[in-house]
């Protein structure tokens, strides 16, 4: 009797704790996380839902989309608003979960009736939710996501500014081949369907060029080791190395390829640039070429007044493209609604389909059919330890 | 020959530290019946600690020994808040529980620190040894020889003290132990905390290798569990050598096979260990108990 | 030496000893006989507190034993031999000797009580640095009653020390016992093995059921001729 009441009571005890620490681990972030926008109350509001990770590891490029976007509804508000109406954003965290991202999807489409969507961090989860969206035809922009299936889907309510895998490989690859003198790379990638797709796509552009890929080693994401896929490669003394995978492992790969005494020309994608990996890997991130989609550079007027409003408004500077993207692409919206006069979805849809060379913070943006807009990508080196661009594209 | 010698350096560095992590692990095990989910958070623990010295100004070394301590500490705490209340029930339920403070140590560190992945600077950070077109970096070196050391200087306390004979004779027969006037509780309380801290010191010793962030003890509390069943569970001497094996294992399956298979190739080894010999490659069946 | 009256003691809902009264004098050795599963292993766990007392009393040299944790038996001079033998089938023979001489070494000289186990058991002596767990069966019942000799009792327990062993091991272990009680060890000795108790023991009881069933007077003829009737019926 005893010792088994001991056992229900120890089974009770571990499974409270368990739960606990699940939901302390995972605080659900609720729809209170009112918008900056003081207009309370009124039903001229225009509601846009935005969903990103908000909180685990990958919460701080969720916090940098919801900056973005914040910057930009305040900035519309202040004016005026959009047809005399003021913006209300709507934030919701998906904790980079799928389920947990269709389930704020759903409630932002039928509880809040939004005008229109943004997000989200993971291109899985986007998917997803813009599958969700289309059902009502609500106009949804993906300023961060990158895989190529998010635009080949046939949605006709989905707009992507920023280039997505295959097109910043292309350009990549473009200028390698013709600004740098390395034939013979190697690629490093991680083992998602993010890091196999841009390593792939670079692999048959680059060699549909001339050049030679020696060989593609993989690793998973948390994996800390990378002695043995480097190990590889400098057997296949290869001219340059490629690092398609995010920071965290992005910034080892560097660290201990110096250990091994490697020394190579680095290149990376978006996933591995900003700030972090000279924060990261130090030294041994010096005179690595990455591509960008924005750098806080100084003589571009568009570029300089949004950087100077977001340190204003959240005291550090944007230094990679996910809050300038979500800037963005609330501004396009605006710009949507703005040309159609009307907040009717399908019209908002005719008109963002139309809109040509609208100049973002981003850069020159016209949409396709498929909603992918034309976009470029900037290459930037790391020098003495600050980033510069290299390249930028007209 | 250079490319196969460096394979072969890369798996004995990584086999040391699976040593050292694998080592708390199955003595914990051994002593408490306790398959440790949280054994990798202590390393994560050290790691941060040393970080958060470093970066107080502490010089390196010395915060590899307080990286040690305090992993050791919170151990204590972890031990009487979620292991101690649970000494009479039954294994799954203490297993269950390491499996919250997992979650718990894991979350704890995100808030304090973020998750962001942070640098620890060591003396040797960014020197290497070439032999001969081998290179080993001088911090790797530090990890092999400390945990070479540390595994040393564990074998020969289980084996000629008395604490040693205790804690084999209280992981052998816990109630016989008792009988001959071994204090089993206290001795399950100091073996917790001796093999989490040695976790935490592998922690402090990876941290310029590795960074630290908060999760990065999972994969490593799953690889010792790999070494750990391959050495045979509660086996000191198997944890040790198993160590070397996984670690092996690890690096000439990624040089000669492929990266991307590489743990994949470590887990069949283990099912297949599982499947032939499930008490370990490295234990032998010793006489029969009647 | 040993007092215990009315002792009751079980697991969970079942409740074993049914009030279990014996004592045992300085010098003597003391039989429990009876069948499987009557309650001898439990009483004597009951005795070293491996059990909880649920009622009555455990009296040592006068001191009231009942709620002496078993790791401080030892200092008391008791020493239990758990039944199956259970020596550390991992560690060598001399390390499982040490085990036992660890917690006594400020009461006891060890290397004479080294000497003095091996002396009786000189096969361990051959098996010195060869793992507990490759022994004999034999050779493990004598590692087990040396491990316990080490710490220099004043009462041994013994459960069942001819559990699994061939006649000829369990009359050299039983001449082992006589020769310990000789030198002045109290011995309880625990056997299902009537026959091969009955050689060595001063006086006994038989247990059924979780009581004692019969107490003997010393030992003689007519007290063995009717031992082994009430045993037999009883068993």
């Amino acid at each position: 009797m005893n010792k088994w009441r001991l056992k229900t009571v120890g089974m009770c005890g571990t499974a409270i704790l368990v739960l606990s620490l699940l939901n302390a681990c995972a605080p659900p972030k609720g729809a209170d996380q009112a918008s900056s926008s003081k207009s309370s109350g009124s039903k001229e509001e225009i509601k846009i839902g935005f969903v990103s990770q908000l909180s685990g590891g990958g919460a701080l490029y969720g916090k940098q989309m919801e900056n973005g976007a914040k910057l930009a509804v305040d900035e519309i508000n202040k004016k005026g608003g959009i047809l005399g109406k003021k913006i209300k954003l709507i934030i919701q965290d998906d904790q980079a979960n799928p389920s947990e991202s269709v389930k704020v999807t759903q409630r932002l489409v039928t509880e809040d009736r939004i005008n229109a969507w943004i997000g989200t961090l993971k291109s899985s989860d986007t998917l997803t939710d813009i599958g969700i969206t289309s059902k009502q035809d609500i106009p949804s922009f993906v300023p961060v996501a990158v895989a190529n299936s998010i635009t080949e889907s046939d949605y006709t309510n989905v707009y992507r500014n920023v280039a997505n895998n295959s097109m910043q490989a292309k350009m990549f690859v473009d200028y390698i081949l013709k600004k740098q003198p390395h034939k013979k790379l190697a690629i490093i990638a991680e083992n998602t369907d993010y890091g196999r797709g841009l390593s792939e796509d670079f692999k048959s552009f680059f060699e549909k060029g001339g050049g030679e890929i020696v060989n593609v080693e993989y690793y998973n994401v948390g994996q800390k080791e990378f002695n043995d896929q480097l190990t590889k490669i400098k057997g296949e003394k290869p001219d340059g190395i490629v690092i398609s995978g995010l920071v965290a492992e992005g910034a080892l790969v560097l660290k201990q390829a110096q250990d091994l005494g490697m020394k190579t020309q680095w290149y990376s994608f978006g996933g591995f640039s900003g700030a972090a990996p000279i924060k990261l890997a130090g030294k041994a991130a010096d005179g690595m070429i990455h591509t960008e989609y924005f750098t806080p550079i100084k003589g571009d007027k568009k570029i300089e007044t949004f950087v100077n409003a977001y340190k204003t408004k959240f005291g550090d500077k944007p230094d990679a493209y996910y809050s300038a993207a979500t800037y963005d692409a609330v501004n396009l919206y605006a710009e949507g609604v703005k040309k159609a006069k009307t907040l009717d979805n399908k019209k908002v849809n005719d008109a963002l389909h139309s809109i040509s060379n609208y100049q973002g913070v981003m850069g020159s943006i016209s949409f396709q059919e498929d909603g992918q807009a034309t976009t470029k990508v900037w290459m930037a080196q790391i020098k003495d330890g600050a980033q510069t661009v290299i390249f930028r594209p007209e | 020959m250079v490319e196969f010698a460096q394979t072969l350096v890369n798996g004995l560095v990584l086999g040391a530290l699976y040593s050292l992590v694998a080592l708390g692990l199955t003595l914990i095990y051994g002593v408490m019946g306790l398959a440790n989910f949280a054994q990798g958070e202590f390393a994560m623990i050290g790691g941060f600690s040393a970080f958060f010295l470093v970066q107080e100004g502490v010089s390196y070394p010395l915060a590899v020994v307080i990286g040690f301590a305090v992993a050791g500490i919170i151990g204590l705490l972890v031990h009487l808040l979620a292991f101690y209340p649970l000494r009479q029930s039954n294994h799954i339920n203490m297993m269950l529980s390491s499996l919250g403070v997992s979650l718990f140590l894991v979350n704890l560190a995100q808030y304090l620190f973020s998750p962001n992945p942070q640098v620890v600077k060591s003396p040797l950070s960014g020197e290497s040894f070439n032999l001969g077109g081998i290179f080993i970096s001088q911090q790797r070196v530090l990890i092999v020889v400390i945990s070479f050391i540390l595994c040393l200087a564990t074998f020969l306390l289980l084996k000629h003290t008395k604490f040693g004979r205790s804690v084999q004779a209280a992981s052998l027969d816990p109630d016989t132990a008792t009988l001959y006037g071994v204090p089993t509780k206290r001795i399950s309380f100091m073996t917790f905390i001796l093999g989490v801290a040695l976790t935490g010191i592998a922690g402090a010793l990876l941290a310029p290798v590795y960074n630290v962030y908060p999760t990065m003890g999972i994969s490593l509390t799953l690889k010792a569990f790999v070494v750990v069943v391959l050495g045979g569970m509660g086996n000191v001497s198997g944890a040790i050598a198993g160590g070397v094996i996984v670690g092996l294992i690890e690096s000439f399956a990624g040089g000669y096979i492929s990266t991307g298979f590489q743990d994949a190739i470590v887990f069949t080894v283990l099912f297949v260990v599982l499947i032939l010999k499930p008490q370990g490659i490295l234990t032998k069946v010793q006489g029969e108990k009647v | 030496m040993l007092e215990i009256q009315g002792l009751r003691s079980g697991y969970g809902d079942i409740t074993v000893l049914q009030g279990v009264s014996l004592n045992v004098n300085s010098g003597e050795i003391v039989g429990i006989l009876g069948a499987n599963g009557v309650g001898k292993t439990t009483l004597l766990k009951t005795i070293s507190n491996l059990i909880k007392t649920r009622a009555g009393t455990i009296n040592y040299q006068g001191k009231n034993l009942t709620h002496v944790p078993p790791s401080k038996l030892l200092n008391l001079g008791i020493a239990h031999v758990p039944q199956g033998r259970n020596i550390f089938s991992k560690m060598t023979v001399a390390e499982n000797l040490h085990v036992g001489l660890d917690n006594v070494k400020k009461r006891v000289n060890p290397q004479e009580q080294l000497d003095y186990a091996l002396a009786l058991f000189p096969k361990l002596k051959e098996r010195w640095n060869q793992l507990g767990g490759t022994l004999s069966g034999g050779e493990q019942q004598m590692l087990a009653i040396a491990r316990a000799l080490v710490t220099k009792p004043s009462l041994l327990i013994l459960d069942e020390p001819s559990m699994g062993l061939a006649p000829i091991i369990v009359r050299s272990v039983f001449n082992a016992v006589k020769k310990i009680a000789q030198d002045g060890t109290t011995i309880l000795l625990v056997e299902q093995n009537a026959v091969a108790a009955l050689n060595v023991i001063d006086r006994l009881y038989v247990m059924d059921m979780g009581r004692m069933v019969y107490e003997s007077q010393e030992m003689n003829d007519n007290e063995l001729e009717k031992i082994k009737e009430v045993y037999l019926g009883a068993g």
